[in-house]
């Protein structure tokens, strides 16, 4: 083969290798990006997503309920009393209130099909600051405008009902929740048979408000009703249906609240704050140890056995996974020092786990520095410390900023050094015993406990920004370092 | 005798196992510029930094022997940082500070003393006037010291030296690094700052050191890769009528 041909073949496979590695990384970066700012959830409801007109009552919730729409279910049982939080209805982990206008009670009530309950009708408005009921829901008759504050909320009440036989399991099989396309499709018979959404072998029969007895009497039929007739019938099956809810994952409101329940309600500001502390004084303990550590044996230890063990002992422990620093930790600071779970326990573990990373990189970009400059300033009369303090360290600067910032990094992305010593609570960090969590970790806690994956993205992408902002602000130091004189 | 300003007496120097000079015996005098030429690898640059115990930086160097500056021993009787001060160095290498030019020049008045800004600035500019560099940077002493050019890197280095008024300036090839308009700017300083200063020059260009030196010395190497002396004295007699036949063969060319 010709060296041009061989070149060529190098040239595209650096090509493609390149193009496929900077593919993978925009991916990945997208997902996260994406996944942060949006989420998307796939629920399966048992009503059709499709919001039906009223022309007797409108419903508002309070804004910060973060309400969009109700179906009848959920709101019959509002309405019953059953219902004490929003947590389970909305991302909101607030007392419920429920007032109906005595206007529209009779109607409200009537279109539920269940009985009045007094105590949500509303006797007297003005004792009731609505405004600050950040559960509150109103129901007021349609010529009413919203109150301030509030806003309308979405009823949904078509049920999608079946013959019996079509959610039978049939050979470990059995129809699966129908999505808005599929319902179109089977209104206007376009599916011959329920077995292509996996459902026996019947031929879907659609009949437009169909009676209980009509369904019940003829296989394969489906129907779409209103949830009110849907609660007297007795012998007919529903059809779950596929609704996908989509919004802001990340909002100022939840970089600026407090965590509430471990992560699954509120926002993450306090674990912000946690982790700033945290950087703060790692940065506080490992830089002047390193960078001691790294003067020490690049300026004065002498070479000989002792100095090459404790380099290879450095570079060792460089490599030591992160875990085993976190047992350390937990033996030492947690138990032996008696700090117990505690800001102070996780920062000192991760300076220590951080430590041999600056202690080389510091001693490298030490050792880096013209030894010309260094005889030139001993020359001028300066004694050995005095030449470290004003001209080598000075020098080495960049390559000792770096080697921190890329240490805090590691530091700020640490999960398993974590666990066993820096505890777990969300509150911001009191003093330096107090238990607490960091951004890193909260991800890891809130996936592990099964609190909220949207909200473990939304923390990821926190996180990022966060290691985005340190390294730019370092470089930005450095570049700035270099303008005047390195 | 009361131009010496240094005595060698008998000085050996070994680097850990290896012997690099051999039984140096030398006067330096003050006010006048010492050259000192031979083969690479001498000890002409070793014995220069005995001169302001630069040696002592390096690990396992052993010096046997006296060195006198002003009648005392440096080894015993005078403290080192003092001495360096007295005993100024520039090096081959232009190796100015990663600072401004200023701080540059005031980095060595600075580590002896707390000068007032007022004091400060008349020996910075004394300094780079001595070094003819004052008119091309006074508009810009807050530049960093790696912009200039190779020439005036090497005169800072100069004027760096100057500003803790050293009475002796070593320089080691000094303009070995440089093109012969820079090479000749220096050179041109040296002899006007030999009014004022005393100094002693490495240099491996024969025609520089014929040019600006009034005594040179000629070091060899012997079978042990070891330095020595071979002789010292005027530079016109070294250069046209030497007394030992191996600096003729030197100077003429025939090996080196």
């Amino acid at each position: 083969m010709d060296r041009k041909r061989s070149n060529q073949i190098a040239l595209i496979s650096i090509r493609i290798f390149s193009a496929v590695s900077i593919a993978i990384l925009i991916v990945i970066l997208g997902y996260l990006l994406f996944r942060g700012l949006r989420y998307s959830n796939r629920k399966e409801i048992k009503v059709i997503p499709i919001a039906s007109i009223n022309n007797e009552f409108n419903v508002y919730a309070n804004k910060s309920a973060k309400l969009d729409y109700l179906d009848w279910f959920t709101l019959q049982s509002m309405a019953m009393g059953r219902v004490r939080t929003l947590r389970t209805i909305s991302k909101v982990n607030e007392k419920f209130h429920l007032y109906i206008d005595p206007r529209v009670s009779d109607q409200f009530y009537s279109y539920l099909a269940t009985d009045k309950l007094d105590k949500f009708i509303i006797k007297d408005s003005t004792a009731i600051n609505y405004k600050e009921d950040k559960g509150g829901m109103i129901v007021l008759p349609i010529t009413e405008s919203a109150p301030s504050g509030y806003r309308s909320i979405k009823i949904y009440d078509n049920v999608v009902v079946v013959n019996k036989e079509v959610t039978q399991l049939l050979n470990n099989k059995k129809i699966g929740a129908v999505t808005l396309t599929q319902i179109e499709e089977l209104k206007n018979n376009k599916i011959d048979n329920w077995n292509s959404l996996n459902g026996p072998s019947l031929k879907p029969d659609f009949i437009a408000n169909a009676s209980e007895s009509e369904l019940a009497n003829n296989p394969g039929s489906i129907s779409i009703v209103k949830a009110k007739e849907y609660s007297m019938m007795k012998n007919v099956e529903t059809l779950d249906v596929v609704n996908i809810e989509s919004g802001w994952n990340i909002s100022l409101d939840y970089l600026l609240s407090n965590s509430e329940e471990s992560g699954s309600f509120g926002g993450i500001f306090s674990i912000i704050v946690n982790t700033l502390i945290m950087i703060f004084l790692v940065i506080l303990i490992s830089t002047p140890i390193g960078l001691g550590a790294a003067v020490y044996l690049s300026q004065y230890a002498k070479k000989g056995r002792i100095t090459t063990i404790i380099r290879s002992g450095i570079d060792l422990l460089a490599g030591v996974p992160s875990i085993i620093f976190g047992l350390f930790g937990m033996l030492v600071f947690v138990q032996l020092f008696g700090w117990s779970f505690s800001l102070i326990s996780g920062s000192l573990t991760l300076s220590l786990m951080i430590l041999p990373t600056i202690i080389r990189t510091s001693e490298e970009s030490i050792n880096s520095v013209d030894k010309n400059m260094i005889s030139a300033s001993r020359g001028l009369g300066a004694t050995k410390i005095e030449t470290i303090f004003k001209i080598v360290l000075p020098a080495a600067k960049n390559g000792i900023v770096t080697g921190i910032i890329l240490a805090v990094g590691r530091a700020l992305g640490e999960t398993a050094a974590l666990v066993f010593t820096i505890g777990s609570s969300t509150d911001i960090a009191s003093k330096l015993t107090s238990s607490s969590r960091v951004l890193a970790q909260h991800i890891y806690l809130t996936i592990i406990e099964g609190q909220s994956i949207d909200h473990a993205f939304s923390a990821a992408l926190v996180l990022i920004i966060l290691e985005l902002i340190i390294n730019t602000t370092a470089k930005k130091l450095m570049n700035k370092g270099k303008k005047n004189g390195k | 005798m009361e131009n010496k300003l240094f005595n060698v007496k008998n000085l050996s120097l070994w680097y850990g196992e290896n012997k690099a000079l051999n039984d140096i015996n030398m006067e330096i005098e003050a006010n006048k510029i010492t050259a000192f030429i031979g083969p690479s690898g001498c000890g002409k640059s070793t014995f220069l930094r005995v001169l302001n115990r630069m040696n002592d930086l390096i690990d396992g160097v052993k010096i046997e022997g006296a060195v006198d500056f002003n009648g005392k021993d440096i080894f015993n009787d005078v403290d080192i940082m003092n001495l360096r001060q007295e005993i100024g160095m520039v090096f081959q290498k232009a190796n100015p500070f990663p600072m401004s030019i200023y701080d540059n020049v005031a980095y060595g008045p600075r580590l002896f003393k707390k000068y007032k800004k007022a004091e400060m600035n008349d020996i910075v500019e004394r300094a780079l006037r001595q070094a003819s560099l004052w008119d091309e940077i006074k508009d810009r002493l807050t530049t960093n010291g790696l912009a200039l050019s190779g020439g005036q890197q090497q005169r800072l280095c100069l004027a760096r030296t100057l500003a803790t008024n050293p009475q002796v300036i070593l320089m080691d090839e000094p303009t070995s690094a440089l093109d012969p308009i820079s090479t000749s700017r220096i050179e041109e300083l040296m002899i006007d700052l030999k009014k004022d200063y005393s100094i002693v020059i490495v240099t491996h260009n024969m025609q520089q050191a014929s040019r600006i030196s009034d005594t040179t010395s000629f070091f060899m190497i012997d079978q042990s890769r070891c330095g020595f002396l071979v002789e010292t004295g005027d530079t016109k007699d070294i250069f046209f009528k030497p007394r030992d036949k191996r600096t003729e063969d030197y100077i003429s060319g025939k090996f080196g």
